[in-house]
Protein backbone atom coordinates (compact mmCIF):
# COMPACT_ATOMS: atom_id res chain seq x y z
CA UNK A 1 0.00 0.00 0.00
CA UNK A 2 1.31 3.20 -0.86
CA UNK A 3 1.57 5.72 2.03
CA UNK A 4 -0.17 8.98 1.79
CA UNK A 5 1.79 12.02 1.16
CA UNK A 6 3.24 14.13 3.63
CA UNK A 7 3.45 17.50 3.51
CA UNK A 8 6.57 18.03 6.07
CA UNK A 9 9.06 18.42 3.30
CA UNK A 10 7.38 20.92 1.69
CA UNK A 11 6.69 23.02 4.60
CA UNK A 12 10.46 22.75 5.86
CA UNK A 13 11.58 23.51 1.93
CA UNK A 14 9.69 26.72 1.79
CA UNK A 15 10.91 27.42 5.54
CA UNK A 16 14.85 27.00 4.63
CA UNK A 17 14.18 28.84 1.36
CA UNK A 18 12.08 31.61 3.69
CA UNK A 19 14.85 31.70 6.40
CA UNK A 20 17.54 32.30 3.94
CA UNK A 21 15.68 35.36 2.26
CA UNK A 22 14.90 37.17 5.42
CA UNK A 23 18.60 36.23 7.06
CA UNK A 24 19.95 38.29 4.27
CA UNK A 25 17.19 40.69 3.11
CA UNK A 26 14.78 41.42 5.88
CA UNK A 27 17.42 43.76 8.54
CA UNK A 28 18.18 46.10 5.88
CA UNK A 29 14.39 46.57 5.07
CA UNK A 30 13.81 47.03 8.58
CA UNK A 31 16.37 49.23 8.69
CA UNK A 32 15.38 51.68 6.27
CA UNK A 33 11.43 50.98 5.81
CA UNK A 34 11.13 51.36 9.42
CA UNK A 35 13.56 53.84 10.93
CA UNK A 36 15.58 55.67 8.22
CA UNK A 37 12.43 56.53 6.36
CA UNK A 38 10.15 57.68 9.45
CA UNK A 39 13.11 59.10 10.83
CA UNK A 40 13.90 61.62 7.79
CA UNK A 41 17.40 60.35 6.93
CA UNK A 42 16.21 58.75 3.40
CA UNK A 43 12.92 59.13 1.07
CA UNK A 44 11.33 55.69 0.43
CA UNK A 45 11.88 55.35 -3.31
CA UNK A 46 8.24 55.69 -4.35
CA UNK A 47 8.45 55.09 -8.07
CA UNK A 48 10.82 52.14 -7.59
CA UNK A 49 7.67 50.29 -6.71
CA UNK A 50 6.19 50.09 -9.97
CA UNK A 51 8.61 48.11 -11.84
CA UNK A 52 7.52 44.69 -12.32
CA UNK A 53 11.42 43.17 -11.03
CA UNK A 54 10.71 45.37 -7.83
CA UNK A 55 7.43 43.70 -8.05
CA UNK A 56 8.50 40.01 -8.37
CA UNK A 57 11.55 40.55 -5.81
CA UNK A 58 9.41 42.27 -3.05
CA UNK A 59 6.20 39.25 -3.95
CA UNK A 60 8.92 36.49 -3.27
CA UNK A 61 10.74 37.86 -0.61
CA UNK A 62 7.47 38.43 1.95
CA UNK A 63 5.77 35.15 0.81
CA UNK A 64 8.74 33.24 1.02
CA UNK A 65 10.12 34.73 4.99
CA UNK A 66 6.28 34.41 5.83
CA UNK A 67 6.16 30.98 5.28
CA UNK A 68 9.30 31.21 7.49
CA UNK A 69 7.85 32.77 10.18
CA UNK A 70 4.99 30.18 10.27
CA UNK A 71 6.98 27.56 10.80
CA UNK A 72 8.94 28.54 13.60
CA UNK A 73 5.43 29.84 15.15
CA UNK A 74 3.94 26.67 14.83
CA UNK A 75 6.05 24.41 16.91
CA UNK A 76 6.44 26.57 19.91
CA UNK A 77 2.35 27.06 19.86
CA UNK A 78 1.96 23.34 19.09
CA UNK A 79 3.55 22.40 22.14
CA UNK A 80 2.67 24.49 24.07
CA UNK A 81 -0.83 23.31 23.61
CA UNK A 82 0.41 19.97 24.09
CA UNK A 83 1.49 21.19 27.74
CA UNK A 84 -1.82 22.65 28.47
CA UNK A 85 -3.34 19.63 27.35
CA UNK A 86 -0.92 17.16 28.83
CA UNK A 87 -3.36 14.19 29.78
CA UNK A 88 -5.20 13.65 26.42
CA UNK A 89 -3.70 10.61 24.35
CA UNK A 90 -1.64 10.78 21.66
CA UNK A 91 -4.57 10.98 18.77
CA UNK A 92 -6.37 14.05 20.24
CA UNK A 93 -2.76 15.95 20.47
CA UNK A 94 -3.04 15.10 17.00
CA UNK A 95 -6.66 16.85 16.75
CA UNK A 96 -5.05 19.78 18.50
CA UNK A 97 -1.80 20.22 15.97
CA UNK A 98 -4.07 20.22 13.25
CA UNK A 99 -5.99 23.34 13.66
CA UNK A 100 -2.97 24.82 15.11
CA UNK A 101 -1.11 24.15 11.65
CA UNK A 102 -4.05 25.42 9.36
CA UNK A 103 -3.89 28.46 11.30
CA UNK A 104 -0.09 29.36 11.37
CA UNK A 105 0.45 28.02 7.87
CA UNK A 106 -2.81 28.99 6.34
CA UNK A 107 -2.00 32.51 7.58
CA UNK A 108 1.18 32.67 5.83
CA UNK A 109 -0.68 31.35 2.96
CA UNK A 110 -3.21 34.24 2.90
CA UNK A 111 -0.23 36.76 3.51
CA UNK A 112 1.58 34.86 0.50
CA UNK A 113 -1.30 35.58 -1.68
CA UNK A 114 -2.78 39.48 -1.03
CA UNK A 115 1.46 39.95 -1.29
CA UNK A 116 1.26 38.56 -5.06
CA UNK A 117 -2.28 40.11 -5.11
CA UNK A 118 -1.14 43.79 -4.44
CA UNK A 119 1.92 43.38 -6.65
CA UNK A 120 0.46 41.95 -9.94
CA UNK A 121 -2.54 44.78 -9.84
CA UNK B 1 43.59 15.43 60.36
CA UNK B 2 39.72 14.94 59.16
CA UNK B 3 39.69 13.86 55.70
CA UNK B 4 38.16 16.41 53.47
CA UNK B 5 34.26 15.53 52.01
CA UNK B 6 32.26 16.78 48.75
CA UNK B 7 28.22 15.93 49.64
CA UNK B 8 26.58 14.34 46.83
CA UNK B 9 22.36 14.69 46.46
CA UNK B 10 21.10 11.55 44.89
CA UNK B 11 18.02 11.53 43.24
CA UNK B 12 16.66 8.19 45.20
CA UNK B 13 12.71 6.45 44.01
CA UNK B 14 11.77 3.10 44.43
CA UNK B 15 8.06 2.28 43.42
CA UNK B 16 7.44 -0.05 46.03
CA UNK B 17 8.12 2.52 48.46
CA UNK B 18 7.91 6.21 47.04
CA UNK B 19 5.44 7.99 45.18
CA UNK B 20 7.55 10.32 43.70
CA UNK B 21 11.29 10.65 43.83
CA UNK B 22 13.30 12.43 46.21
CA UNK B 23 16.81 13.70 47.37
CA UNK B 24 19.37 11.55 49.85
CA UNK B 25 22.41 13.50 50.89
CA UNK B 26 25.70 10.88 51.30
CA UNK B 27 28.80 12.57 52.84
CA UNK B 28 31.75 11.03 50.20
CA UNK B 29 35.07 11.05 50.86
CA UNK B 30 36.54 13.42 48.56
CA UNK B 31 39.75 12.45 46.40
CA UNK B 32 41.49 14.59 43.14
CA UNK B 33 41.19 12.05 40.78
CA UNK B 34 37.82 10.56 41.83
CA UNK B 35 34.62 10.78 39.18
CA UNK B 36 31.09 10.80 40.13
CA UNK B 37 30.73 6.94 39.58
CA UNK B 38 33.51 6.59 42.12
CA UNK B 39 31.49 8.58 45.01
CA UNK B 40 28.35 6.22 43.97
CA UNK B 41 30.40 2.74 43.95
CA UNK B 42 31.66 4.63 47.45
CA UNK B 43 28.28 4.70 48.33
CA UNK B 44 27.05 1.48 47.07
CA UNK B 45 29.98 0.00 49.09
CA UNK B 46 30.07 1.46 51.82
CA UNK B 47 27.54 3.55 53.14
CA UNK B 48 24.21 2.28 51.09
CA UNK B 49 23.61 -0.62 48.97
CA UNK B 50 20.20 0.15 48.32
CA UNK B 51 20.98 2.07 46.17
CA UNK B 52 20.95 1.55 42.35
CA UNK B 53 22.68 2.61 39.09
CA UNK B 54 23.77 1.32 35.55
CA UNK B 55 27.27 0.85 34.75
CA UNK B 56 30.09 -0.76 33.47
CA UNK B 57 33.50 -0.02 31.79
CA UNK B 58 34.36 2.98 33.91
CA UNK B 59 35.94 4.21 30.80
CA UNK B 60 33.49 6.56 28.51
CA UNK B 61 33.46 3.49 26.38
CA UNK B 62 29.79 1.50 27.15
CA UNK B 63 27.63 4.93 27.46
CA UNK B 64 25.66 2.98 30.59
CA UNK B 65 26.68 5.60 33.11
CA UNK B 66 24.76 8.55 31.79
CA UNK B 67 23.08 10.98 34.47
CA UNK B 68 22.18 14.35 35.37
CA UNK B 69 25.22 16.12 37.18
CA UNK B 70 24.37 19.49 38.39
CA UNK B 71 21.31 19.63 35.62
CA UNK B 72 23.72 18.64 32.75
CA UNK B 73 23.44 15.37 31.14
CA UNK B 74 26.71 13.50 31.49
CA UNK B 75 28.78 9.98 31.66
CA UNK B 76 29.34 9.98 35.37
CA UNK B 77 32.76 8.26 34.71
CA UNK B 78 34.30 11.14 32.91
CA UNK B 79 32.51 13.45 35.14
CA UNK B 80 35.21 14.57 38.38
CA UNK B 81 34.73 15.58 41.75
CA UNK B 82 37.43 17.96 41.39
CA UNK B 83 35.22 20.13 38.48
CA UNK B 84 32.29 20.66 41.34
CA UNK B 85 34.16 21.22 44.28
CA UNK B 86 33.51 22.96 46.25
CA UNK B 87 30.10 23.12 45.69
CA UNK B 88 27.70 19.64 46.31
CA UNK B 89 26.99 17.74 43.37
CA UNK B 90 23.67 16.89 42.17
CA UNK B 91 22.75 13.48 40.39
CA UNK B 92 19.93 12.79 38.92
CA UNK B 93 18.32 9.82 36.56
CA UNK B 94 18.74 10.63 32.48
CA UNK B 95 16.13 13.40 31.71
CA UNK B 96 13.13 12.89 29.90
CA UNK B 97 13.07 9.21 30.44
CA UNK B 98 10.78 7.14 32.92
CA UNK B 99 12.37 6.51 35.95
CA UNK B 100 12.69 2.37 37.01
CA UNK B 101 14.44 3.29 40.37
CA UNK B 102 16.86 5.48 41.37
CA UNK B 103 19.42 6.59 38.71
CA UNK B 104 17.77 3.87 36.23
CA UNK B 105 15.65 5.01 33.37
CA UNK B 106 13.88 2.78 30.91
CA UNK B 107 15.73 2.78 27.87
CA UNK B 108 13.32 0.36 26.14
CA UNK B 109 11.61 3.09 24.25
CA UNK B 110 15.11 4.16 22.60
CA UNK B 111 15.62 0.42 21.63
CA UNK B 112 12.21 0.25 19.63
CA UNK B 113 13.16 3.18 17.94
CA UNK B 114 16.93 2.32 17.08
CA UNK B 115 15.60 -1.19 15.96
CA UNK B 116 12.95 0.78 13.78
CA UNK B 117 15.79 2.59 11.71
CA UNK B 118 17.52 -0.76 10.61
CA UNK B 119 20.97 0.42 11.73
CA UNK B 120 22.98 -1.91 9.82
CA UNK B 121 24.62 -2.82 6.62
CA UNK B 122 21.51 -3.73 4.14
CA UNK B 123 22.70 -5.43 0.91
CA UNK B 124 19.97 -6.23 -2.13
CA UNK B 125 22.01 -9.18 -2.35
CA UNK B 126 24.41 -10.08 -0.70
CA UNK B 127 27.30 -11.56 -2.38
CA UNK B 128 29.07 -15.13 -1.03
CA UNK B 129 32.12 -14.77 1.19
CA UNK B 130 34.49 -16.46 -2.10
CA UNK B 131 33.83 -13.24 -3.29
CA UNK B 132 35.50 -11.65 -1.08
CA UNK B 133 35.41 -8.39 1.43
CA UNK B 134 33.12 -4.95 0.48
CA UNK B 135 36.27 -3.14 0.24
CA UNK B 136 35.86 0.86 1.72
CA UNK B 137 38.83 3.59 0.85
CA UNK B 138 40.03 5.60 3.31
CA UNK B 139 37.74 8.50 2.14
CA UNK B 140 34.70 6.38 2.25
CA UNK B 141 35.36 5.36 5.50
CA UNK B 142 35.61 9.02 6.30
CA UNK B 143 32.20 10.03 5.34
CA UNK B 144 30.45 8.57 8.14
CA UNK B 145 32.80 7.49 10.84
CA UNK B 146 32.38 10.20 13.17
CA UNK B 147 28.48 9.27 13.50
CA UNK B 148 30.01 5.60 13.79
CA UNK B 149 31.03 6.62 17.82
CA UNK B 150 27.60 6.65 19.35
CA UNK B 151 27.88 4.62 22.46
CA UNK B 152 24.15 4.90 22.47
CA UNK B 153 24.43 7.04 26.09
CA UNK B 154 21.38 8.82 25.90
CA UNK B 155 22.44 11.61 27.14
CA UNK B 156 21.48 13.94 23.60
CA UNK B 157 17.84 12.61 24.38
CA UNK B 158 18.32 13.99 27.94
CA UNK B 159 19.40 17.45 26.44
CA UNK B 160 16.74 17.47 23.74
CA UNK B 161 13.58 19.47 24.82
CA UNK B 162 11.83 18.47 21.61
CA UNK B 163 11.86 14.44 23.00
CA UNK B 164 10.87 15.54 25.95
CA UNK B 165 7.83 17.08 25.14
CA UNK B 166 7.26 14.42 22.20
CA UNK B 167 8.21 10.62 23.35
CA UNK B 168 7.60 9.94 20.03
CA UNK B 169 10.34 11.56 18.18
CA UNK B 170 12.83 9.11 17.07
CA UNK B 171 15.61 11.35 18.57
CA UNK B 172 19.42 12.47 17.84
CA UNK B 173 20.95 9.01 18.52
CA UNK B 174 18.94 6.86 16.75
CA UNK B 175 18.78 9.06 13.66
CA UNK B 176 22.66 10.09 13.26
CA UNK B 177 23.24 6.03 13.26
CA UNK B 178 20.79 5.28 10.38
CA UNK B 179 22.17 8.72 8.81
CA UNK B 180 25.82 6.68 9.78
CA UNK B 181 24.66 3.40 7.43
CA UNK B 182 22.96 5.93 4.61
CA UNK B 183 26.15 7.08 4.14
CA UNK B 184 28.18 4.01 3.99
CA UNK B 185 29.18 3.15 0.92
CA UNK B 186 28.51 -0.22 1.38
CA UNK B 187 25.14 -0.02 2.51
CA UNK B 188 21.95 -0.34 -0.45
CA UNK B 189 19.23 0.42 2.11
CA UNK B 190 18.93 4.10 2.56
CA UNK B 191 15.23 4.02 1.07
CA UNK B 192 14.35 1.97 3.62
CA UNK B 193 15.62 3.52 6.57
CA UNK B 194 14.02 7.01 5.39
CA UNK B 195 11.17 5.51 4.76
CA UNK B 196 10.74 5.76 8.88
CA UNK B 197 13.34 9.03 9.95
CA UNK B 198 11.57 11.12 7.14
CA UNK B 199 8.59 10.06 8.45
CA UNK B 200 6.14 11.66 11.06
CA UNK B 201 8.11 11.12 14.08
CA UNK B 202 11.35 12.01 12.50
CA UNK B 203 13.43 14.24 11.42
CA UNK B 204 10.28 17.10 10.99
CA UNK B 205 9.83 17.12 14.50
CA UNK B 206 13.57 18.32 15.29
CA UNK B 207 13.60 22.28 15.33
CA UNK B 208 17.22 22.18 15.99
CA UNK B 209 18.07 23.45 19.46
CA UNK B 210 21.47 21.87 18.76
CA UNK B 211 21.83 20.88 22.70
CA UNK B 212 22.44 16.93 21.63
CA UNK B 213 25.96 17.62 19.99
CA UNK B 214 27.13 20.07 22.57
CA UNK B 215 26.20 17.27 25.33
CA UNK B 216 28.13 14.36 23.15
CA UNK B 217 30.69 12.84 24.65
CA UNK B 218 31.56 11.02 21.52
CA UNK B 219 31.74 14.49 19.25
CA UNK B 220 29.12 12.43 16.66
CA UNK B 221 27.14 15.71 15.82
CA UNK B 222 23.64 13.83 15.62
CA UNK B 223 22.04 18.01 14.75
CA UNK B 224 24.37 18.15 11.55
CA UNK B 225 22.84 14.57 10.43
CA UNK B 226 19.28 15.67 11.46
CA UNK B 227 19.56 18.77 9.33
CA UNK B 228 21.38 16.93 6.71
CA UNK B 229 18.60 14.55 6.06
CA UNK B 230 16.00 17.36 5.82
CA UNK B 231 17.93 18.91 3.00
CA UNK B 232 18.39 15.38 1.35
CA UNK B 233 14.97 14.44 1.35
CA UNK B 234 13.81 18.31 -0.10
CA UNK B 235 16.24 18.03 -2.96
CA UNK B 236 14.98 14.55 -3.39
CA UNK B 237 11.81 15.74 -3.55
CA UNK B 238 12.29 18.67 -5.72
CA UNK B 239 14.26 16.57 -8.13
CA UNK B 240 11.50 13.96 -8.47
CA UNK B 241 9.00 17.08 -8.88
CA UNK B 242 11.23 18.67 -12.00
CA UNK B 243 12.47 15.83 -13.29
CA UNK B 244 9.95 12.79 -12.90
CA UNK B 245 11.72 10.44 -15.03
CA UNK B 246 14.84 10.56 -12.24
CA UNK B 247 12.15 8.87 -9.35
CA UNK B 248 12.72 5.77 -8.41
CA UNK C 1 10.84 -12.15 7.16
CA UNK C 2 11.13 -9.48 9.84
CA UNK C 3 11.95 -11.10 13.22
CA UNK C 4 10.30 -9.37 16.48
CA UNK C 5 13.26 -8.02 18.37
CA UNK C 6 12.89 -8.89 22.03
CA UNK C 7 13.41 -6.69 24.58
CA UNK C 8 13.36 -7.06 28.04
CA UNK C 9 10.60 -4.13 29.18
CA UNK C 10 9.86 -2.87 32.87
CA UNK C 11 6.40 -2.85 34.20
CA UNK C 12 4.97 0.38 33.01
CA UNK C 13 2.64 1.40 35.88
CA UNK C 14 6.06 0.41 38.22
CA UNK C 15 7.89 3.55 36.93
CA UNK C 16 7.96 7.45 37.54
CA UNK C 17 7.12 9.08 34.69
CA UNK C 18 8.39 12.88 34.53
CA UNK C 19 6.35 15.43 33.24
CA UNK C 20 8.26 18.65 31.10
CA UNK C 21 7.62 22.08 33.18
CA UNK C 22 6.11 24.78 30.69
CA UNK C 23 8.39 26.92 31.17
CA UNK C 24 10.97 25.07 30.24
CA UNK C 25 13.31 27.17 28.04
CA UNK C 26 14.42 29.21 31.23
CA UNK C 27 15.92 26.04 32.86
CA UNK C 28 19.06 26.58 30.59
CA UNK C 29 20.66 29.23 28.67
CA UNK C 30 20.70 27.58 25.28
CA UNK C 31 17.32 26.78 25.60
CA UNK C 32 16.50 30.61 26.32
CA UNK C 33 18.69 31.46 23.38
CA UNK C 34 16.78 29.07 20.88
CA UNK C 35 13.40 30.08 22.32
CA UNK C 36 14.39 33.91 21.74
CA UNK C 37 15.57 32.54 17.94
CA UNK C 38 11.93 31.15 17.05
CA UNK C 39 10.46 34.91 18.52
CA UNK C 40 12.31 36.48 16.04
CA UNK C 41 10.21 35.08 13.49
CA UNK C 42 6.88 36.77 15.40
CA UNK C 43 8.63 40.32 14.79
CA UNK C 44 9.88 39.69 11.59
CA UNK C 45 6.39 38.55 10.60
CA UNK C 46 4.64 41.75 12.02
CA UNK C 47 7.10 43.75 9.92
CA UNK C 48 6.33 41.98 6.65
CA UNK C 49 2.89 42.24 7.42
CA UNK C 50 2.85 45.98 7.96
CA UNK C 51 5.57 46.30 4.93
CA UNK C 52 2.72 45.22 2.76
CA UNK C 53 0.09 47.25 4.06
CA UNK C 54 2.58 50.13 3.15
CA UNK C 55 3.25 48.60 -0.43
CA UNK C 56 -0.07 48.38 -0.82
CA UNK C 57 -0.73 52.16 -0.51
CA UNK C 58 2.23 53.28 -2.87
CA UNK C 59 0.59 50.91 -5.46
CA UNK C 60 -2.12 52.87 -5.15
CA UNK C 61 -0.06 56.26 -5.58
CA UNK C 62 1.64 58.50 -3.93
CA UNK C 63 -1.02 60.69 -2.06
CA UNK C 64 -2.49 57.17 -0.67
CA UNK C 65 1.25 56.33 0.82
CA UNK C 66 1.61 59.77 2.36
CA UNK C 67 -1.61 59.36 4.01
CA UNK C 68 -0.49 56.66 5.97
CA UNK C 69 3.45 57.35 6.23
CA UNK C 70 2.72 59.56 8.68
CA UNK C 71 1.65 57.04 11.36
CA UNK C 72 5.12 55.25 10.96
CA UNK C 73 6.64 58.46 12.51
CA UNK C 74 4.81 58.13 15.84
CA UNK C 75 7.34 57.08 18.99
CA UNK C 76 5.63 53.72 19.23
CA UNK C 77 6.71 52.36 15.65
CA UNK C 78 10.31 53.78 15.89
CA UNK C 79 10.27 51.69 19.39
CA UNK C 80 9.00 48.40 17.95
CA UNK C 81 11.01 48.90 14.49
CA UNK C 82 14.52 48.96 16.14
CA UNK C 83 13.35 45.97 18.59
CA UNK C 84 12.45 44.44 15.27
CA UNK C 85 16.05 45.37 13.81
CA UNK C 86 18.01 43.75 16.67
CA UNK C 87 15.79 40.40 16.57
CA UNK C 88 16.57 40.20 12.56
CA UNK C 89 19.86 40.58 13.02
CA UNK C 90 19.98 37.73 15.81
CA UNK C 91 17.73 35.77 13.43
CA UNK C 92 20.11 36.17 10.81
CA UNK C 93 23.25 35.58 12.67
CA UNK C 94 21.71 32.41 13.80
CA UNK C 95 20.46 31.61 10.65
CA UNK C 96 24.03 31.57 9.11
CA UNK C 97 25.46 29.46 12.06
CA UNK C 98 22.75 26.96 11.40
CA UNK C 99 23.87 27.43 7.46
CA UNK C 100 27.65 26.62 8.35
CA UNK C 101 26.24 23.12 10.09
CA UNK C 102 24.32 21.85 7.42
CA UNK C 103 26.31 23.09 4.49
CA UNK C 104 29.74 21.25 4.31
CA UNK C 105 31.20 22.06 1.00
CA UNK C 106 34.06 20.31 -0.01
CA UNK C 107 37.05 21.52 -2.47
CA UNK C 108 38.82 18.53 -3.67
CA UNK C 109 39.77 16.90 -0.91
CA UNK C 110 39.41 19.81 1.41
CA UNK C 111 36.68 20.50 3.52
CA UNK C 112 35.69 24.51 3.90
CA UNK C 113 35.76 25.11 7.71
CA UNK C 114 32.63 26.06 9.04
CA UNK C 115 33.91 29.75 9.88
CA UNK C 116 34.81 30.38 6.75
CA UNK C 117 30.84 29.13 5.41
CA UNK C 118 29.52 31.37 8.24
CA UNK C 119 31.83 34.19 6.64
CA UNK C 120 31.45 33.97 3.33
CA UNK C 121 27.61 34.20 4.12
CA UNK C 122 28.10 37.62 6.06
CA UNK C 123 30.01 38.69 3.63
CA UNK C 124 26.68 38.05 0.71
CA UNK C 125 24.31 39.13 3.66
CA UNK C 126 26.26 43.06 3.56
CA UNK C 127 26.76 42.72 -0.08
CA UNK C 128 23.01 42.82 -0.34
CA UNK C 129 22.08 44.76 2.42
CA UNK C 130 24.35 47.15 0.50
CA UNK C 131 22.81 46.74 -3.01
CA UNK C 132 19.24 47.02 -1.61
CA UNK C 133 20.56 50.27 0.71
CA UNK C 134 21.70 51.87 -3.11
CA UNK C 135 18.50 51.98 -4.44
CA UNK C 136 17.40 53.76 -1.73
CA UNK C 137 20.44 56.72 -1.78
CA UNK C 138 21.11 56.98 -5.46
CA UNK C 139 17.97 56.69 -7.09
Amino acid sequence: MKKPISFAPLWWGLFAGGGMAAAMLVPIHIALTGLAVPLGWLEEPLWLYQHWLVKVYLAGLISLSLFHCAHRIYHPLFHFAHRVYFSLPSFALRLIGRPVAILVYGGAMVGAASAIWIMTR
Amino acid sequence: MSEETITLNVTRYRHEKDRAPFIQSYQVPYREDWVVLDALNHIKDELDGTLSYRWSCRMGVCGSCGMMVNGEPKLTCSAFLRDYRPGEIRVEPLENFPVIRDLVIDMSGFMDKLTSVQPWIIREKEKPVSEGEYLQTPDQLDAYQQYSQCINCLLCYSACPIFGLETDFIGPAAIALAYRYNLDSRDEGSHRRNDVITDVNGVWECTFVGECSVVCPKHVDPAAAIQKLKVETVSGMVRGFLMPWSRK
Amino acid sequence: MEKEMIVNRPDNSKMYHPHMPTAWWFRKWSYFLFMLRELTSVFIAVFLVVYLFQIYHITQGADAYWEIAGQFRSGGWIAFHGVALIFAIYHSLSWFKTAAVILTPRVGGWMVPPWMVVALHIAAWLAASAAVLMLYVLI
